[in-house]
């Protein structure tokens, strides 16, 4: 009996390092993936920043203005569509609806 | 003493015998435990080392956020949509140490070759000197590695951090400007300048990119149209208060870090008080409508075309008003003796304390500093006068939104905001006006913009039900005059409030007005008034931002 409780607790020893051996790669391993991602998230904030610089409606504007010929024009909202599927048939439909003092 | 001193040593003795012979008659359980105890003490000299080695990581993981530990750092500012409006990056100076140059010619040649633009009579000069000065500030990635590759020790590097606003004049006001020691002097800057310097997210804006520039584009056109001191426009989610837009013109460049000192540039929206004139009528009739004073249809007979009051005379501004009129034609019209008459209704306790519940009387908590204060009065029976139909009474255009969008959300207390927040923070719970008085309201003002009798026709733009009121006032100590038009949309389920505002405009020969009640154009701006003006400006602002709204925020 003592022999077997004295085995049983040396293999709850050595299961608990292994264990405690593996939790220790992984933390590791988390510990290298965070370093690496210090720089790699400054650097997508950086291509963001740029980004959001060149795609910002002033820019877009003034490309606009600079390559194309046509000129951007609003969206009247009466004009956009709502396309909804029914029974594997589109249902076109307008997206507002005139209200009665409108009509 | 010395007696009791032998006894002591005696018994010590006795114990150490009787240790002794116990410990002969257990020695192989001793060694037995002996083992366990060696084999535990093993395995926790092990553990106690990885202990350590991973505290050690620990400390070290701690070490690697360059950005968090670096002086002057302040957190990035994002839009609702994610786009930075604020991003702090890192940038190399480039200074030279004089006393550490070994051969001057040598390195003039280098560096001209590098920076061929440079004043180099006077960096010769620098050199001469023993004190260190800086070459180039912010230099760009390719000169910072030709200027490495020189490996000249005089030569020092500096890693600095700065802000970065791409959005250039779009949210000056909103986001302020830093001092040169990284410390917020305004707007957000100033009112979240320890919390930008403590959390490591960006901090995110309700505000919207997209729509601010079609707001502000909007509001420069119109500024060569009207040629008006100033102009702003709030855009409010009317159900979260959350601050879609905020735009005060004219406005600065933040990057340039310039010291704003004209008066001119004040933020509108917030800081600004003004008298507001008719707007203030929805509140009258609302307070009236709360109180079960008066009613829709109420109607009102013999209302004289002018009152005197001490020394103020009130008139009516369009010559040709009945003098019957139902409480609704008196918002339709835009009658000033019929809301004097609903104010005296009222009484100055029952007006004041629907005035003070919307938040129209003292100076509004907002996210950031540039708070104006409405200017304080004495309530009087000429004043309650004045007040019912918005003169003699001071607000900024900031709590204008917020009490029409309290009018128009149902009732519900809601605090406007530029912070995102959490769904959660953002459902309304508690009513302040009874239910009831938002639809009524809600649908005189949509009568304001289709009526022929409306003073708002030219904000009837098909597709968005758009509802509100004019108010054309003189500038407190009489300067130039006030436009404004306060609108809600859409009227059956009020999503959106627009304030505009324009500071001092005058009138345009030029412009050419589309009608939308009836078909036609006009040329020029024949009166001066929120009608003529303003409520152009919101037409305007809301045909181009109107499909965004309606089918970006959708879900909301």
């Amino acid at each position: 009996m003592k022999k077997t409780t004295l085995i049983v607790i040396l293999i709850l020893i050595l299961a608990t390092s292994l264990v405690k051996n593996s939790t220790k790669e992984i933390e590791d391993t988390i510990f290298m993936v965070n370093e690496n991602m210090g720089p790699l998230k400054s650097e997508l904030g950086d291509v963001l920043l740029e980004y959001n610089y060149l795609s910002s409606p002033n820019k877009l504007i003034k490309y606009q203005n600079k390559y194309f010929e046509k000129k951007l024009i609003k969206i009247d909202i009466m004009k956009i569509k709502r396309l909804t599927d029914q029974n594997n048939r589109i249902k076109v439909s307008n997206f507002v609806k005139k209200m009665i003092d409108e009509r | 003493m010395n007696g009791k001193k032998n006894n002591l040593i005696l018994e010590e003795y006795e114990n150490e015998f009787s240790y002794k012979k116990s410990k002969t008659n257990l020695s192989i359980e001793f060694n037995r435990i002996a083992f366990i105890f060696f084999i535990f003490l093993t395995i926790s000299i092990i553990y106690s080392i990885q202990l350590l080695h991973l505290g050690s990581l620990k400390k070290e993981a701690n070490n690697i956020k360059p950005l968090i530990t670096k002086k002057n750092y302040r957190a990035d500012i994002v839009d609702r949509n994610g786009n930075y409006l604020v991003k702090t990056v890192s940038s190399i100076d480039i200074g030279i140490n004089p006393l550490e140059v070994i051969d001057k010619k040598k390195l003039l040649i280098n560096l001209k070759l590098i920076f061929p633009n440079k004043d180099y009579m006077e960096i010769s000069k620098k050199l001469k000197k023993i004190k260190y000065f800086y070459l180039e500030k912010k230099i760009t990635a390719d000169n910072y590695e030709k200027i490495m590759m020189l490996g000249d020790k005089s030569i020092k590097s500096e890693e600095k951090l700065t802000r970065i606003y791409p959005q250039k004049n779009l949210f000056s006001h909103i986001i302020g400007q830093i001092d040169d020691d990284n410390q917020g002097i305004s707007g957000l800057e100033k009112s979240y300048n320890e919390k930008l310097k403590k959390i490591k997210k960006p901090l995110q804006l309700t505000v919207d990119t997209d729509i601010q520039f079609l707001i502000r584009e909007e509001l420069i056109k119109f500024q060569s149209v009207f040629r008006s001191k100033g102009s702003t426009v709030i855009l409010m989610n009317v159900n979260n208060g959350e601050i879609i837009s905020m735009v005060s013109y004219p406005d600065f460049d933040l990057n340039k870090r310039e010291t704003v000192s004209n008066v001119n540039f004040i933020n509108r929206a917030t800081k600004s008080v003004y008298e507001l004139g008719s707007v203030f009528k929805t509140f009258t009739i609302a307070a009236g409508l709360e109180e079960g004073l008066i009613e829709i249809d109420t109607e009102f007979l013999n209302l004289k075309k002018k009152l005197k009051c001490e020394k103020n005379t009130i008139n009516e501004y369009d010559k040709k008003m009945p003098s019957d009129l139902t409480v609704e034609q008196i918002l339709i019209r835009s009658s000033n003796i019929g809301s004097v008459r609903i104010g005296q209704k009222l009484e100055i306790d029952k007006l004041k304390s629907f005035l003070k519940k919307i938040g129209i009387l003292k100076k509004i908590e907002f996210d950031i500093e540039e708070v104006g204060e409405p200017i304080p009065f004495r309530w009087g029976k000429c004043k309650l006068a004045t007040v019912s139909f918005g003169h003699g009474i001071t607000t900024t255009p900031l709590q204008l939104a917020k009490g029409y969008s309290i009018i128009a959300n149902g009732g519900f207390e809601i605090k406007p905001t530029l912070i995102k927040k959490g769904l959660e923070d953002n459902i309304n719970q508690k009513r302040i006006i009874k239910e009831g008085v938002s639809k009524k309201i809600n649908l005189m003002l949509r009568k304001v913009v289709t009526t022929k009798e409306g003073t708002a026709g030219l904000a009837n733009i098909e597709g968005y039900e758009i509802g509100g009121k004019t108010g054309t006032a003189e500038g407190y100590n009489n300067k130039g005059k006030i436009n404004t038009f306060a609108s809600i949309f859409p009227t059956s389920n009020p999503k959106y409030v627009m304030i505009v505002l324009l500071d001092e405009p005058k009138t345009s020969e030029d412009y050419i007005y589309e009608y939308k009640n009836k078909s036609g154009s006009y040329k020029g701006t024949p009166f001066n008034t929120a009608g003529w003006t303003s409520v152009e400006v919101a037409g305007k602002i809301i045909q181009k931002i109107g499909p965004i709204l309606a089918t970006k925020y959708i879900e909301n």
